[in-house]
């Protein structure tokens, strides 16, 4: 669905943040190539989210650079919006417009940013609720709907976008478990579209499939980073090694 | 004292004493408001459904009538049938004419109470249920129920409204301006505006003069709500 | 301030029904379009210009946050009625004498209505703004997050996402501001206006009688009100429907 240009997609260049006095993000560098699929873990206060809602500007870093498709961001707002036009978010707490239908939370964006016509808005929006399996959801109000179904409205609301990159912050956290399953397939179903996907995780099978790159994070820093076999099944450094028997230990 | 006065073409005395005044009028009618107030919300929370109706009876028509509708009504209709009726009950003679201060403040705090009713009734529903049941199964005789249990916690629950209808009463005093008969601030200021041309200053002044009880006003509402959620009562 | 007798004395003759149906109330009700136009021209404008106020209210620089509080302590702070006086004398004499009277602008400028409504929609502009914040403030603030990652612009997201949720959940607030416009509309029969108070009290000075022309205009406001309360429920259930 999307022509993935040759250069990198997302790039980090020795970014640091600080929250007062507290660090963070400590010098991260790193480089994902378009169509990658990486998954970000690590323990709680890692520093995850921060990472992801770096690229898209809902956290601004204080040093260092980032470049989005090759674009560098700034904190003026032009730039930013350009590089949100092309980067979707799925979000914790899913954030769908109460007031607006399921139907209206997915055009609202591609009609008034894209300025896509209604009819052409509504049809792309119907074909990516099928493609998320709510097909006769789209007059249904946020709170009607379970929070696995809001979820994946959600996720359908960013493609509606068409993005090229699309963020994912540990979108099945706030779901309660027998949910998570529908949600984490409706993600790895979304592979043959060729996006580029950053997702915050603590569901290791899920990362398993999903990612092409693993990227562990301990206290700010990327401690390590590789495909899912080696960082998994090979863990190198002690920290992975503990945080992983941790994961591993649980249901 | 001609120094301060000059400025104020003369005036400067007689805007101080409309103050104090106007601050007179606000705190009789605030006392009296919480007179109606106590009683409204005591009739609204009975079992008795006749009080009930009769407080919201109360409550619902005052807060549907403008101030100064009711405060001419009060005046020009209540002042008279009261005076008919005590005349009637023979608890006064013939001539008998009520003090206007009297009917203002009256007037202002019976509007003030219907507002109270209102706040007193809501902070006394927000204490739990399960403070009624212990203070029985205590066997707490009910003024001490009442007067050591419910009455400080309504207070501190109702403190935020019963400052804001204070702010209010202090703007309210203002429409007394209005009957002409006496001498507060706005009714100085507005004489002393007509008397030298000056408009925007002296109006200005009495806005001043309203604006400075409403900050002093605001500053002890503070100060009363840090002592109060300071207390061990939290 | 010795104690005068209130009212003449030929206003203690018992109450004219007739005079009521046909002397009082035809005026009265008459006069309900001026109290109605007040009230909806100050609603209509303090809605729009409490937007800005409200957002700078919250506003993370201080340029913006004082002036912005030091709007909202003034008219809050002081009583309608200065505010009407200051407008209508102040403003009234501070325009040179042949403007008022040779300008094309003079039909404004002498009629006391612009002025008392000026006067009512600054007013309400400082509390509708407080509201207004509460509602904002309250929105969580993943919405916006939400509608900043799907690259809405700042004045979009504030109209789509965050004012219609806003409006929702502080409407009974707004609905009872609505009211006490309604009602802070009669401090403008002090500046002549003819509105169902200033009519009225023009009626208790031309027949010198007093409960009727008071009591009919009780009645002509508690009716007001009335419906406006009984509209303002109908638009909140309305409102809520969709959240089922």
């Amino acid at each position: 669905m999307t022509n993935a240009p040759p250069q990198a997609a997302i790039e980090f260049v020795s970014v640091s943040k600080a929250f007062g006095a507290t660090p963070v993000l400590s010098d991260i560098s790193l480089t994902i190539a378009a169509g990658e699929r990486a998954v970000v873990c690590g323990p709680s206060g890692a520093g995850k989210s921060t990472l992801i809602r770096c690229i898209n500007g809902l956290e601004q870093h204080q040093r260092g650079t980032i470049r989005v498709s090759g674009e560098t961001l700034t904190e003026a707002t032009r730039s930013l919006r350009q590089i949100r036009a092309q980067v979707g978010m799925v979000f914790q707490s899913f954030n769908l417009f109460p007031h607006l239908t399921v139907l209206e939370n997915c055009c609202i964006a591609p009609r008034t940013v894209l300025g896509l016509p209604r009819k052409e808005a509504e049809s792309r929006a119907r074909t990516l609720l099928r493609r998320v399996d709510l097909p006769g959801y789209a007059d249904r109000y946020p709170a009607q709907l379970s929070g696995g179904q809001q979820q994946r409205v959600a996720i359908a609301r960013a493609l509606c976008m068409q993005p090229r990159i699309l963020l994912l912050d540990e979108p099945t956290s706030a779901l309660d478990p027998e949910m998570v399953q529908e949600v984490l397939d409706t993600i790895v179903g979304l592979t043959d579209l060729g996006m580029t996907m950053v997702c915050v995780t603590h569901e290791m099978g899920f990362a398993r499939r999903l990612a092409t790159k693993v990227l562990f994070m301990d206290q700010g820093r990327i401690v390590e980073s590789g495909p899912p076999a080696d960082v998994f099944d090979a863990p190198q450094s002690p920290r992975l090694q503990r945080f992983l028997g941790r994961e591993r230990a649980g249901p | 004292m001609s120094a301060w006065n000059a400025p104020l073409a003369g005036y400067g005395t007689q805007l101080l004493l409309g103050l104090i005044f106007t601050l007179q009028v606000a705190l009789c009618s605030y006392t009296i408001g919480m007179v109606f107030g106590v009683l409204g919300a005591a009739a609204k929370l009975s079992r008795r459904r006749g009080l009930r109706l009769a407080a919201g009876l109360y409550t619902t028509l005052v807060r549907a009538l403008p101030e100064l509708l009711l405060v001419l009504l009060a005046f020009f209709l209540g002042a008279g049938l009261i005076e008919r009726l005590l005349v009637f009950l023979r608890l006064a003679s013939e001539d008998f004419s009520l003090n206007p201060f009297v009917v203002a403040v009256v007037a202002l705090g019976f509007i003030q109470g219907a507002y109270l009713t209102e706040i007193l009734r809501a902070a006394v529903l927000a204490i739990p249920r399960g403070q009624q049941e212990a203070a029985r199964a205590l066997n707490l005789p009910p003024l001490t129920y009442l007067g050591r249990i419910v009455a400080p916690q309504a207070l501190r629950h109702a403190l935020g409204g019963l400052g804001n209808i204070w702010l209010n009463a202090t703007k309210d005093a203002s429409l007394i301006s209005v009957l002409g008969i006496f001498s507060d601030v706005l009714k100085v200021s507005s004489l002393a505006a007509a008397a030298t041309k000056r408009y925007v200053f002296f109006y200005m002044v009495a806005g001043a003069c309203f604006l400075a009880l409403t900050l002093v006003s605001m500053a002890l509402l503070e100060w009363l709500r840090r002592r109060l959620s300071l207390s061990r009562l939290a | 301030m010795a104690a005068a007798p209130l009212e003449p004395e030929s206003s203690r003759v018992s109450f004219s029904w007739d005079f009521f149906w046909h002397g009082v109330l035809p005026p009265l009700i008459a006069a309900v379009p001026i109290t109605l136009t007040l009230t909806v021209l100050a609603a209509l404008g303090s809605a729009i210009l409490s937007i800005p106020l409200s957002l700078c209210l919250g506003a993370r620089s201080r340029w913006q946050r004082w002036p912005a509080q030091s709007y909202s302590l003034l008219l809050r702070g002081t009583p309608m009625l200065v505010q009407i006086y200051l407008i209508y004398y102040g403003l009234g004499s501070l325009v040179p004498r042949e403007w008022m009277r040779h300008s094309w602008a003079s039909p404004v400028l002498r009629d006391a209505f612009w002025y008392g409504l000026t006067a009512l929609t600054l007013n309400e502009t400082a509390y509708v703004a407080v509201i207004l914040k509460t509602g904002l403030d309250g929105i969580d603030r993943g919405q916006q997050e939400a509608a900043q990652a799907l690259g809405l612009s700042r004045t979009r997201t504030l109209t789509r996402i965050l004012l219609p949720q806003a409006v929702r959940a502080v409407f009974p607030m707004l609905a009872n501001e609505l009211i006490l416009l309604l009602k802070s509309t009669v401090l403008v029969s002090t500046i002549t206006i003819f509105d169902v108070l200033g009519t009225a009290n023009n009626l208790r000075f031309e027949t010198l009688r007093v409960d009727e022309p008071l009591l009919g205009a009780a009645c002509v406001y508690v009716v007001l009100v009335g419906l406006i309360t009984l509209a303002c429920a109908a638009v909140e259930r309305r409102l809520r429907r969709p959240e089922a």
